[in-house]
C-alpha cells in the first residue's frame, strides 16, 4: 500500500469525524469545509514523516489551524443566517438551536477549549498542549465558558449543570 | 456536572454540520508543494552559494557589532527571544537535523529554559545569553507521538546549575516491554547526567517538574501510560513523585486520596524539607511521604505554585487568573498580593523578599509577554519575552530587586531560506541592473565623444 493509498483511506474513513469537531469549533459549515480541507492539505504534505495513527496529528493541526486564523483574520463570531445551516431532523430542534446560538456568542478560545474538552474529550492538559497554553488557563477559561453558557442561556443550566 | 450530557447534546450539534468535501487532487497538490518546497530549497543553497561568493569577491561590509551586556557576572536576559522553527527540523527519523543543536551539555550555569512547541530543549545561559539548542538524551520531546499526549517536562533549578527533564523515548525494542522512563537531572557546569528512572504501567511520561528553593529536592507529575510504543500511546493515569537530594530513585506519592489523585492538574511545589504541597480544586493537601495536612481553601487557587524560600507562603494565581495570591501553608489562609491586571504565573520567590517573579500573559490566548517582579507595591516589568516564546523556566536566585536583568545580544541565528533566497535573487537582480547601467554609461559615453572631422 503506497502513502497515497494509506492517505486517500485515512480522507474516506475520518473526514466525517473531523468534519464533526471542524463544525464544532468553527460554528460555520462553509469555514468547516475550509479547516478539514487545510488540515488534510498540511498532512499531505508532511504524510512521510508520521508514524503510527496519524489521527492526532491531524486533529492537532486541526485545532492550531483554526486558531491560528481566528489569530489572523480575528474572524467575526456571529453566526451566519439560518440558510448555511443544514437541515436538522425535529427532536430536540429548539435545544440545539438554543446551544448552538449560545455557543457561537462565546469567544473562540472559549469555545475552543469547551469542545477540545467536552467533545473531543481531552483532558485539561492535553487541551493546553494542543493550543499552546497553561492547564490553569484552560481549567479557568472552561469554568468562564460554561458560566457563560449558564448567564446566556439560563434555560441551559439544566444541562450543563450548576456552578461547582 | 452533568457533562455527559453537554457531550451528547454537543455531538448532536456536530451531526448537523456537513461532511467536508475534499477535493481528490489534494494529496498530488500537497506533494507538488513540497518538491517545489525542496526545489527552492536547492535553488536558495545555490544562489547563496554564487553569492557568498559573489560578495568574496568584492568584499563583505562589517556587520554592526552586537550590542554588550550592561551587567557583569551571571544573570538573566531583559530580552527572551523565540527560536525560530526551522531550528527544530527533524530528519525522516525524527532526530534534531540542523547542526545549531548539540548534546554537549556542559554550557554552564543556565538563566533561562524552555521547550519548543516543535519539541526541542532551549537553554540561555547566565554567563553571556548564549541561545542552547539541546539534544538531551532520552528526552521525551524528542519523539513527535509522545508530545502529542503529554506536554514535555523541562526545569531549570533556582540556582541555574541543574536541569531536569522527564526521559523516555520508545524504540522498536519497546513494543514488547515498557518505555524506560522517569526523570533526568543534568549538571550543567560538568555534564554529568543523573537518571531516576520511573517504574509501573508501560512507562511514565513525566510532565511538569517543580524544585524546591535550595534546587535540591524535585516533584514532578506525570501520567503512567497504559500504551506506549514506537507507534502508539495512550491511556493511563496521573501520577507524581518526589526525588530527595542526590537520589536515583523517586518516590511515589501515594495515600493523597482519590480525587486529589485524579486530578493533578492543579499544581505541585516542594519546599526545601521536602514537604510537597497539592494544590488542586479547593484544597491544599500537605504531603511527607503521607499526608500532613488537607485544607479546604476559601476560594479557587491555580497554579504553578512557587514556594517561598523559607517555605512559609505560597504564590499562587487567583481562578481567574488576574490577581497574584499569597498562600500560608501552615493555615490555609489567603491573602491578596496583585488584585487586577493581566494573568500571572509565579516563577519564585525573590530572595530575602517579600515578592515574587511572575511571567506575565496577555492577549486572547494568555500568551506569555515578560517577566515581572510583583509584590505589595505592585508589578515592575523586568524583561519582555518575544512573541511566540513558551512559558520559560526562570533561574530565579540571579534576579534581585538590584539587578533583576541584563542586557545581552540578541541570538544571530542562520539565514532563513526565504532570505536566503531573497538574498540571492536581490543580488542577482542588483548584479543585472549594474550592468545595465554601466552598459548604456558607456554608450552614452560613447556618443558624447567628439567626432573627428572627416
Amino acid at each position: 500500500m503506497t502513502d497515497e493509498d494509506d492517505f486517500t483511506a485515512y480522507v474516506a474513513a475520518r473526514t466525517p469525524a473531523l468534519s464533526r469537531t471542524a463544525y464544532l469549533l468553527t460554528g460555520d459549515a462553509h469555514l468547516a469545509e475550509d479547516l478539514v480541507q487545510t488540515a488534510l492539505y498540511k498532512a499531505a504534505k508532511a504524510w512521510h514523516r508520521i508514524d503510527g495513527d496519524p489521527d492526532p496529528y491531524v486533529r492537532r493541526i486541526l485545532y492550531t489551524q483554526n486558531v491560528s486564523w481566528w489569530r489572523q483574520r480575528r474572524l467575526a463570531e456571529t453566526p451566519l443566517g439560518d440558510h448555511d445551516r443544514p437541515a436538522r431532523p425535529e427532536s430536540d430542534v429548539a435545544l440545539r438551536l438554543t446551544l448552538e446560538d449560545a455557543l457561537a456568542r462565546l469567544t473562540t478560545k472559549q469555545r475552543t477549549v469547551l469542545v477540545l474538552r467536552f467533545f473531543e474529550d481531552l483532558t485539561e492538559v492535553e487541551t493546553g498542549r494542543a493550543l499552546g497554553i497553561g492547564t490553569g488557563t484552560v481549567k479557568s477559561t472552561t469554568r468562564q465558558a460554561l458560566g457563560r453558557l449558564r448567564t446566556l442561556v439560563p434555560e441551559l443550566a439544566e444541562l450543563i449543570g450548576e456552578p461547582s | 456536572m452533568t457533562t455527559e450530557r453537554l457531550r451528547d447534546e454537543l455531538s448532536r450539534v456536530a451531526e448537523a454540520g456537513p461532511t467536508a468535501r475534499i477535493a481528490p487532487d489534494t494529496w498530488r497538490r500537497a506533494r507538488r508543494a513540497r518538491t517545489r518546497d525542496r526545489v527552492v530549497g536547492v535553488a536558495a543553497v545555490i544562489a547563496v552559494v554564487v553569492l557568498v561568493g559573489g560578495l568574496a569577491v568584492t568584499g563583505l561590509p562589517h556587520r554592526a557589532g552586537t550590542p554588550v551586556a550592561s551587567g557583569d557576572g551571571l544573570a538573566v536576559p531583559d530580552r527572551l527571544y523565540a527560536v525560530p522553527d526551522r531550528m527544530a527540523a527533524r530528519r525522516d527519523d525524527d532526530s534534531w537535523a540542523r547542526s545549531e543543536v548539540t548534546n554537549d551539555l556542559t554550557i554552564g550555569r543556565g538563566a533561562a529554559a524552555w521547550v519548543m512547541p516543535e519539541g526541542l530543549p532551549v537553554v540561555v545561559d547566565a554567563a553571556e545569553g548564549a541561545y542552547h539548542l539541546l539534544d538531551l538524551p532520552g528526552f521525551s520531546g524528542n519523539d513527535r507521538l509522545t508530545t502529542l499526549a503529554q506536554q514535555p517536562g523541562l526545569a531549570l533549578s533556582p540556582d541555574g546549575r541543574r536541569l531536569a527533564y522527564g526521559y523516555g523515548d520508545p524504540g522498536p525494542q519497546d513494543d514488547d516491554r515498557p518505555v524506560p522512563s522517569g526523570v533526568r537531572v543534568i549538571d550543567l557546569e560538568s555534564g554529568d547526567v543523573r537518571t531516576i528512572p520511573v517504574t509501573g504501567g508501560e512507562g511514565t511520561v513525566v510532565g511538569r517538574l517543580r524544585f524546591s528553593p535550595d534546587g535540591r529536592w524535585l516533584v514532578w507529575v506525570g501520567r503512567r501510560l497504559a500504551s506506549w510504543t514506537e507507534g502508539s500511546i495512550g491511556g493511563g493515569t496521573s501520577v507524581a513523585g518526589r526525588i530527595a537530594p542526590g537520589a536515583t530513585t523517586s518516590e511515589a506519592m501515594t495515600g493523597l486520596g482519590k480525587g486529589v489523585e485524579a486530578d493533578m492538574a492543579g499544581d505541585v511545589g516542594i519546599d526545601d524539607r521536602g514537604v510537597v504541597q497539592v494544590l488542586t480544586n479547593r484544597s491544599l493537601v500537605a504531603w511527607d511521604g503521607r499526608v500532613l495536612s488537607r485544607r479546604r481553601l476559601a476560594e479557587e487557587l491555580l497554579g504553578p505554585i512557587a514556594v517561598r524560600l523559607d517555605g512559609s507562603a505560597l504564590a499562587v494565581s487567583g481562578s481567574d487568573g488576574t490577581a497574584l495570591r499569597r498562600l500560608d501553608p501552615a493555615t490555609g489562609r489567603i491573602t491578596e498580593v496583585v488584585n487586577d491586571g493581566p494573568y500571572l504565573d509565579p516563577v519564585g520567590w525573590l530572595e530575602d523578599d517579600d515578592t515574587t517573579l511572575v511571567v506575565v500573559k496577555g492577549g486572547e490566548f494568555t500568551t506569555p509577554t515578560a517577566l515581572a517582579i510583583a509584590g505589595p507595591d505592585g508589578v515592575q516589568t523586568v524583561a519582555r519575552l518575544e512573541d511566540g516564546l513558551p512559558t520559560p523556566s526562570i533561574a530565579v536566585d540571579l534576579v534581585s530587586a538590584e539587578q533583576p536583568t541584563v542586557r545581552r545580544p540578541a541570538p544571530d541565528w542562520p539565514w532563513s531560506d526565504t532570505a536566503r533566497t531573497a538574498a540571492a535573487v536581490a543580488a542577482v537582480v542588483a548584479a543585472v541592473v549594474a550592468a545595465l547601467a554601466a552598459l548604456l554609461a558607456l554608450r552614452w559615453a560613447r556618443r558624447r565623444q567628439p567626432r573627428s572631422p572627416r
